[in-house]
């Protein structure tokens, strides 16, 4: 049997459960509720869904070609330097 | 002779799994300190510091979460040290409650499929915002808040990586991104109300 949960406890489980960090039982408990509560069910879908519209507007930032020079010479300054004592 | 080019193979390899996370790296810090000149100075001083530190370096722990690590703790020493106290902030950003309701009132949803809202209204919603409109309003978050939406929404760092990175409790984590995630529904709100993408009814 699983433990009948109120909504108001399911709702602070919302993004434990998205982020896939809930234990397996609360998980359990927490989908038993939604998969009954239409209300929650709506909650759940819309956080998911402004999470997923975050995460992709937030695109990839491509670093500048300067950077990634300096950071090239980071290392092969490092690397004749011989860290080892050579 | 042997061990010394097995050295030099695992530099090497070391060296290009560091710089295949450059771009992740300054993304992070582009939303971090929110202008690119000190963006690109937090990468290369968390280069400087990695390369200082690679006998630490453990092959099976994952780069990107070491890379993440120096990135985030040179971001609170070099930029986050200058400003006060954030205790005002965290007590301030207490009452964010997300939008979910604000939605629902505004598009009064489709009766027939049971739901007070459907998804396409929350898709007519968001598809009003441009991509920059979206990181202006993460850049708009306090700092305790966008560190987290960074690691945990932009980056996919689990809670436990997150807490460790900015060595707080994993309690600590949950209840700053719940609060920083809620914020930003609200930035987003008001920035959609700004732009007449959605009106508020008045007060009544």
């Amino acid at each position: 049997m699983v433990r009948e949960i109120p909504c108001e406890e399911a709702a602070r489980y919302v993004y434990g459960y998205l982020d896939g960090e809930l234990e397996p039982e609360t998980e359990k408990e927490f989908l038993h509720h939604v998969e009954r509560c239409r209300k929650c069910m709506g909650v759940t879908e819309f956080e998911r869904r402004i999470l997923e519209f975050v995460h992709r507007s937030s695109g990839v930032e491509e670093a500048p070609e300067g950077l990634r020079d300096r950071v090239d010479r980071i290392f092969a300054t490092a690397g004749d330097a011989g860290g080892d004592g050579g | 002779m042997a061990s010394e080019s097995s050295g030099e193979e695992r530099r090497e390899r070391i060296r290009e799994e560091c710089l295949s996370h450059i771009d992740a790296l300054y993304g992070a810090a582009l939303r971090m300190t929110k202008n690119e000149r000190d963006a690109e100075d937090l990468v290369q001083e968390t280069y400087l510091k990695a390369v200082r530190n690679l006998h630490r370096y453990r092959e099976d722990a994952g780069c990107k979460a070491w890379l993440f690590t120096i990135l985030t703790n040179t971001y609170i020493d070099m930029y986050r040290k200058r400003k006060r106290s954030p205790r005002k902030v965290e007590f301030d950003e207490e009452g964010a409650t997300g939008i979910y309701d604000r939605i629902v009132d505004h598009f009064p949803g489709k009766p027939e499929t049971g739901l007070r809202h459907s998804k396409d209204d929350l898709e007519t919603f968001l598809s009003h915002f441009m991509a920059d409109e979206v990181k202006a309003a993460i850049d708009d978050l306090p700092d305790i808040f966008r560190e987290l939406i960074v690691l945990r929404d932009l980056e996919g760092f689990s809670y436990k990586e997150c807490a460790e990175m900015l060595d707080i409790p994993i309690g600590t984590v949950m209840s700053r991104l719940h609060r920083g995630r809620k914020h930003l529904q609200e930035k987003l709100w008001d920035y959609a109300r700004e732009r007449g993408y959605v009106s508020e009814p008045r007060e009544a």
